[in-house]
């Protein structure tokens, strides 16, 4: 069962008004969560709730509106509701141009209880001439308003049962002072509504025998009925009274008291539920609507507009201060770069931080000599007077801070060892030692010998 | 002519498309923001990088300051070292931060090497470094070569 959202969900709040034997009762309902929180109004007052705003939804009685069945054999919802309108106009016996009508949620699969047989889609519609809306309409103009919707009286009946599905005929009775409101369906199925005049339960008796005939070829005639009954409490345990001996399910009080049709309308507009209908809007509703619309989606329009210009200017505004926060970083880094580098370097980035290390490397490695522990000539001196105090001689040497390459000529009883000590101690790491044959008792030592890593 | 609800309800898609865009650029924005925040974080890497870099050069500059002269010691220097020898080159001065690097060479000519070494000597006392020096020795103890030494003046 599809259940559908009410027909003025939109609103928090209705007024719902309906005639209870031609005496107009109002009251004003309020969504609060999944429920309805009602009060009673005095029909005087309506007017001023109507000016404040509120939305007025009255109740169309049941010789007013019909509530036809539409039946298309389409699987196809889509293409089923492009011809609904052509579909009710043949239901009708007036055109459909003189009339206004909302067609509710189409059913396409199997659903159990429906009073039309079909292997298409079926829907429920209302139906009210125009004429006879505006008379309704006018009939309210006493009280100084016109109401803004209009929903069936039958539905609103059928609405105030639990959902239930037994496989039941279900047979609603609102009993009024001097006329009474019956409604059948099976299950959660809506079938007919009908008008009694009176208090008149044999034309009830007749109504169901005929509706158990011939809704869907009398497929249903045979299934128990459940009795429900309410309003007016004096008539309705007249009524219980008089189906004494009817063989019955069972038999239930839906509950008493004028306002429980006018309850009903305000759920149908405002609660979710099943056999909800869009509402039938009056001139003065639609012109409401339109206006209520318009100022709706302006409203949006500019909360849109809005929020999208603060997505804009937190976005940007983000973006500029990242921006500025990189700008800055970037004149810091070139601040640096420059000093270091000690000229302007063009080049920014990771490229300039290179720069930047190349030029130091380049400036430590030309100031390397002055940073050196001892002088090259101090070594020097040193090597030449440590061979000279064991009576040999340098024939060559080659030194700078990185290298050192000698070829000594030391007394054949001496060793190398003391200048590779000495070369050692100054930080030079010494590679091979060659050592040449003794000529006149001397010995020619060549020594090579590296700073830093070997 | 005068709006109807329907204008009113296609400006309202037409905002709520626009909004939807703005949505779809913030959300770009967004996504991309790793990126920018990449950047940043690179950008202060190197900062990072370019104080240790900053650190080292003022390390190196305080001390080879130490052993820089001024421009008239400057001058000074090359007389006498013009003086150690009569065969002395003096190379084009090499800017290095914020010293000039003056490198001149002198060339040994058959002489004694003490007697070379004891002049060197004199010279050392002027902040004066030797850059590296080749030389033989015959035998009579007379050597050839050269000598390479550097000074820093400050500017």
């Amino acid at each position: 069962m599809n259940v559908s959202r009410g027909s003025i969900a939109w609103r928090k709040r209705v007024v719902a008004v309906d005639y209870n034997d031609g005496h107009p009762i109002a009251l004003r309902a309020e969504r609060r969560g999944a429920r309805l929180s009602w009060e009673p109004v005095a029909i005087a007052d309506v007017q001023k709730l109507h000016v404040a705003g509120d939305v007025v939804v009255a109740g169309m009685d049941v010789g007013t509106g019909m509530t036809p069945w539409l039946a298309v054999p389409l699987k196809d919802v889509r293409k089923a509701r492009r011809i609904w309108p052509a579909v009710l106009d043949t239901k009708l016996p007036f055109a459909l141009e003189e009339s206004k009508y909302a067609i509710g949620a189409a059913i396409s699969g199997e659903l159990p209880g429906l009073p039309v047989l079909s292997a298409g889609t079926v829907a429920l519609s209302t139906v009210v001439r125009r004429n006879d809306l505006e008379r309704v309409a006018r009939s309210y103009g006493t009280w100084g308003f016109v109401p803004h919707t209009f929903d069936h009286e039958g539905l609103a009946l059928w609405s105030m049962l639990d959902p239930a599905l037994t496989e039941s005929i279900r047979v609603v009775v609102w009993c009024r002072p001097s006329s009474m409101l019956m409604v059948l369906g099976m299950g959660n199925v809506y079938w007919s509504s009908h008008p009694i005049a009176g208090h008149d339960v044999e034309r009830v008796m007749r109504l169901l025998h005929l509706q158990k005939q011939t809704v869907a070829k009398g497929m249903y005639k045979d299934l128990a009925i459940e009795w429900y009954v309410g309003g007016d409490e004096e008539r309705y345990h007249l009524f219980l009274a008089d189906l004494e001996g009817v063989p019955s399910e069972k038999k239930q009080i839906l509950g008493s008291g004028p306002y429980g049709l006018a309850k009903s309308l305000a759920a149908r507009a405002l609660l979710p539920g099943v056999w909800r209908m869009p509402a039938i809007w009056s001139d003065i509703g639609a012109n409401y609507r339109s206006s209520i619309l318009q100022r709706r989606y302006l409203r949006d329009s500019a909360y849109l507009a809005l929020l999208g210009a603060l997505l804009i200017a937190g976005v940007g505004g983000r973006r500029v201060y990242v921006g500025m926060q990189m700008a800055q970083q970037d004149r810091a880094i070139a601040r640096v770069v420059d000093e270091i580098a000690g000229y302007r370097v063009v080049a920014r980035g990771r490229d300039a931080v290179r720069v930047a290390a190349g030029e130091l490397e380049s400036r430590r490695l030309a100031l390397d000599v002055f940073l050196e522990g001892e002088d090259l000539s101090v070594i020097a001196g040193r090597l030449v007077a440590l061979v000279s105090g064991t009576g040999g001689q340098v024939q060559e040497m080659a030194l700078d801070s990185q290298s050192v390459r000698l070829r000594v000529l030391l007394p054949a009883e001496n060793t190398i060892d003391a200048v590779v000590q000495s070369l050692l101690a100054s930080g030079y790491r010494v590679v091979p030692l060659e050592a040449g044959d003794a000529v006149d008792g001397k010995v020619l030592y060549t020594v090579r010998g590296e700073r830093g890593q070997l | 002519m005068k709006w109807q609800v329907s204008h009113y309800r296609n400006m309202m898609y037409v905002v709520a498309g626009c909004f939807v865009l703005v949505c779809l650029w913030s959300l770009r924005d967004v996504l991309r923001s790793n990126q920018m925040r990449a950047a940043v974080d690179a950008r202060q890497a190197d900062q990072h990088v370019l104080r240790l870099l900053q650190q080292q050069a003022h390390a190196l500059d305080a001390d080879a300051h130490a052993w820089s002269v001024d421009g008239s010691l400057s001058l000074e220097m090359r007389e006498k070292i013009t003086r150690a020898s009569a065969r002395v080159t003096f190379a084009d001065p090499q800017v290095v931060g914020r010293f000039r690097l003056h490198k001149a060479e002198i060339v040994m000519g058959q002489e004694s090497l003490d007697a070379f070494l004891a002049r060197l000597g004199d010279v050392q006392g002027l902040l004066v470094r030797m850059v590296q020096m080749t030389f033989s020795v015959d035998d009579r103890n007379r050597a050839t070569g050269s000598v390479e030494l550097a000074w820093l003046e400050r500017f």
